[in-house]
């Protein structure tokens, strides 16, 4: 018995010692990934997908935490404080990452935008103008004409302040000339109640949102070009609104991270992209696939800073 | 109608979706009895591991762990008064004394009933009337989200029992916690003293874990006798059925609770934290005997539990006719849906009836399955009662610390829950309910949110001052609070009356 123990222990020796030996591959245990929103919601499940379909191409799992609050404020400060290992990502949305640190009361620590290193993008997440489907506007145009004859009357609803639904309501306010009465709810649940009952006239969302709600119609929408999952939509282009809004979902890890670390997680997330499965999870989602490596998704980003700081700048916000 | 009832009973009858039902519900109940762990978060855990399931069953497993959440949470309170969910709170102020008179039993048992006929009776509205009740709901709107809150806030009236003005003081502390944080339609932060940690306000749960746990486990720790026990536990012989009799004779207080758990269900934004409450007052004004509720007043067990378990037929109204969650979990369950390819909306009941009223009838089979459960988990969770107090009190620190860590995963619910569990220690010496409190803190967001945004709905109003007080709905409310302050001013005149006269 003794015999056995001791070759047991052995066995277990050497093994303990041929683990730091091995260390030079990365990555050599589990990569948790941060989600900053609650379990269940849009971002969890886009994160299970990710979980599920990197099974086979990497040879470690991903684990996911939570770090929920404050509009995801708290998960991206401790993102970008955590260790740049390599082991420790998060996903990140824009433009809120680019918003939260310019409307931040100063003086108020938190995360900055630099201290988040890109990895990759994964989706877009258009924004659109919701009415009901029993509305009295027929399509946009009579919509757009009516808030110009009643400025601050007609009521938009959007999901909280200075966030990116806001941002797309003030720009489009600018490019058309209207004034919105804007309600700020707290959620995109409450929002549904408030379009269906009429106690709002619009909300000014994601898209994702409106294929999730019974009773809304979509009367344009924040894409460049007709979007993929709503090819019968127009976009505010085509009608006359030079307005491109959309909402990104990316990921990112603490500044510093190894640059071959980055390039291998680009390289995973690229061929998730691949899997049909992963694909077809992510339209079930209400949301569009969209690859972008670290260096494009970090474009986006540094775009959107300069775009959110202008609209910001209009309103006395972002001096710093 | 499309749906076959036969091939409904014959899917659920299958032994392995019985078993996964049963290991779904027993899941739900240990997340809800751990201070902390919601039925919210119990529902989020299981749902990755459902996504491989058919859409049914998927469902019918998600709905069990909602369902036995809602009622698990009622066993830490009973036992360690300590909610296991914000909408056990309210069990805590009759259940906990209960079992300090060694009648541990009989309210473990009593919330059991009374929670699965609650869960029944929501189920029943669910099946029958989900379709006239979700376009009722939408009439309801922000400003009434705000009167719902303030008619909630005249149960301080009948929870301070005999000290109006403390009572009162408590609440103005519980709405003042409630406003630290960004406010929730401006964005400005608010009483942050320029830290992040409050920026994002104080969280309810660990708070209220916080001030009723700790101030428990201090007093316990306190008192002389370290080998003494919490409370006596003698578990007598045929409790079950003694108490199923008991419960099911009191038809009012089931009745009240009920339908006031399928309505606020049903509103959004409100779910069972808000319901137990109204329903405990409600019940307790038509009570014969008023005076003795929260002293260990079995109906103060069955209204709160009772309640709360309707919501969860009720929240699920909105969600499966309109895709708009009536309750947290219920949100869950809509990213179930969604991950299943499967719109809520009118069109479900029409078009794809035979799954949604499966999973209605899922969700009944639930409800007796708790009840089995229930029973065994009674057992094994009330020998908590016989252990010497050293452990019990232990325990209680070490679930509190953990329970606010694990919600978030955030150190400062950690620092929240013991700052609020100082607090609470500091205010019951000086003789305060701490429940007026905790009401002021659950509502207070919720209030301020339907208030804020009804002042800026009332912008594109003809009158907008008046925007407030116009609506029919809002109208009925209002009156609602009138009477129901009225009510207990007079009641407290009749008493003191009666107590000078008792003294001459």
């Amino acid at each position: 018995m003794k015999k056995v123990l001791g070759l047991l222990a052995a066995v277990a020796l050497l093994c303990a010692t041929c683990v730091p030996a091995g260390a030079g591959t990365y990555p050599d245990r589990p990569i948790t990934l941060l989600t900053v929103f609650s379990p269940g919601g849009g971002s969890d499940a886009v994160h299970r997908l990710l979980e599920k379909y990197a099974k086979g191409i990497m040879p470690v799992p991903i684990v996911i935490t939570y770090k929920t609050g404050a509009g995801g404020e708290f998960g991206w400060t401790e993102l970008a404080d955590a260790n740049p290992d390599g082991y420790f990502i998060g996903g990140v949305d824009l433009p809120h990452i680019t918003l939260q640190p310019m409307v931040r009361k100063p003086g108020t620590p938190g995360y900055r935008t630099d201290q988040l290193q890109p990895i990759a993008g994964l989706l877009i997440d258009p924004n659109c103008i919701m009415v009901n489907k029993s509305s009295k506007w027929r399509d946009f145009g009579e919509f757009v004409e009516y808030a110009r004859r009643n400025p601050g009357k007609v009521r938009a609803a959007i999901v909280g302040k200075l966030t990116g639904d806001h941002i797309f309501i003030l720009k489009f306010e600018k490019a058309t000339g209207t004034k919105f009465n804007i309600i700020p709810y707290t959620g995109g649940p409450k929002v549904g109640p408030a379009l269906q009952s009429g106690e709002v006239d619009c909300y000014f969302g994601s898209l994702s949102g409106h294929f999730r709600m019974d009773n809304t119609r979509c009367l344009a929408v924040g894409t460049p070009e007709r979007y993929a999952l709503a090819r019968d939509i127009p976009t505010l282009r085509e009608l006359g609104v030079d307005v491109v809004s959309v909402k990104r979902r990316g990921l990112a890890g603490p500044r510093g991270i190894a640059p071959e670390h980055v390039a291998y997680l680009q390289n995973v997330i690229r061929k998730i992209n691949d899997d049909p499965g992963y694909i077809e999870g992510m339209k079930k989602l209400g949301t569009l696939p969209v690859f972008q490596t670290a260096e494009e998704f970090g474009r986006e980003i540094r775009e959107e800073t300069l775009n959110s700081a202008e609209v910001l700048k209009s309103l006395g916000y972002g001096q710093k | 109608m499309p749906f076959d009832l036969s091939l409904a009973v014959a899917y659920l009858v299958d032994p392995l979706h019985l078993l996964l039902m049963a290991a779904s519900v027993a899941f739900g109940i240990i997340m809800g009895a751990v201070p902390g762990l919601t039925s919210t978060l119990g529902v989020a855990l299981l749902l990755p591991f459902t996504f491989g399931l058919d859409p049914t069953l998927a469902l019918i497993m998600l709905g069990s762990v909602y369902c036995g959440g809602e009622y698990g949470g009622s066993i830490s309170a009973i036992l360690l008064n300590t909610p296991g969910t914000a909408a056990a709170l309210c069990t805590t102020f009759d259940g906990h004394p209960l079992a300090r008179q060694g009648k541990a039993a009989l309210a473990l048992n009593a919330s059991l009933f009374a929670s699965v006929i609650g869960g029944l009776v929501g189920v029943c509205a669910l099946f029958f009337f989900s379709l006239p009740l979700a376009a009722a709901s939408m009439q309801f709107g922000a400003c009434e989200q705000f009167w719902l809150c303030v008619f909630a806030l005249t149960v301080v009236a009948s929870l301070a029992s005999g000290n109006l003005l403390k009572g009162i003081i408590g609440a103005l502390i519980g709405l003042l916690l409630a406003c630290v944080g960004m406010d929730p339609v401006s964005g400005s932060a608010r009483l942050t003293f320029n830290t992040l940690a409050l920026a994002g306000g104080i969280n309810v749960v660990p708070t209220l874990i916080g001030l009723f746990a700790i101030p428990q486990a201090i007093i316990l720790a306190s008192s002389a006798n370290v080998a003494a026990q919490l409370a006596p536990y003698t578990p007598t012989p045929g409790v079950f059925f003694s108490t199923l009799r008991k419960v099911c004779g009191k038809v009012k207080t089931l009745a009240i609770s009920s339908v006031v758990g399928i309505i606020v269900g049903i509103l959004p934004g409100a779910g069972g934290n808000i319901s137990s409450f109204i329903a405990y007052n409600e019940s307790r004004r038509f009570s014969r005997e008023p005076e003795k509720w929260g002293t260990g007043y079995l109906e103060g067990v069955i209204a709160p539990e009772c309640s709360n378990n309707a919501v969860v037929g009720g929240a699920q109204i909105p969600l499966l006719t309109l895709g708009i969650p009536g309750s947290a979990p219920a949100a869950v369950l809509l990213g179930a849906l969604m991950t299943h390819g499967i719109k809520p909306g009118f069109s479900l009941f029409t078009e794809n009836g035979q799954f949604v009223y499966t999973y209605i009838v899922g969700l009944f089979v639930a409800c007796l399955l708790i009840l089995a459960l229930g029973s065994l988990f009674i057992r094994i969770f009330a020998k908590i009662l016989t252990l010497p107090k050293i452990f019990t009190v232990t325990t209680i620190f070490c679930l509190a610390v953990a329970g606010s860590y694990s919600i978030r995963g955030l150190s400062t619910d950690v620092y929240s829950m013991l700052g609020a569990g100082i607090l609470g220690y500091g205010l019951l010496r000086l003789n305060f309910n701490l429940a007026p409190v905790a009401l002021g803190l659950i509502l207070g967001g919720t209030m301020e949110e339907g208030f804020k945004l009804s002042l800026l709905l009332a912008q594109s109003e003809e009158h907008p001052w008046l925007f407030l007080v116009s609506r029919p709905q809002s109208q009925v409310l209002i009156a609602l609070s009138l009477l129901s302050v009225a009510y207990s001013v007079h009641k407290e005149r009749k008493e003191k009356k009666n107590h000078a006269r008792g003294s001459c």
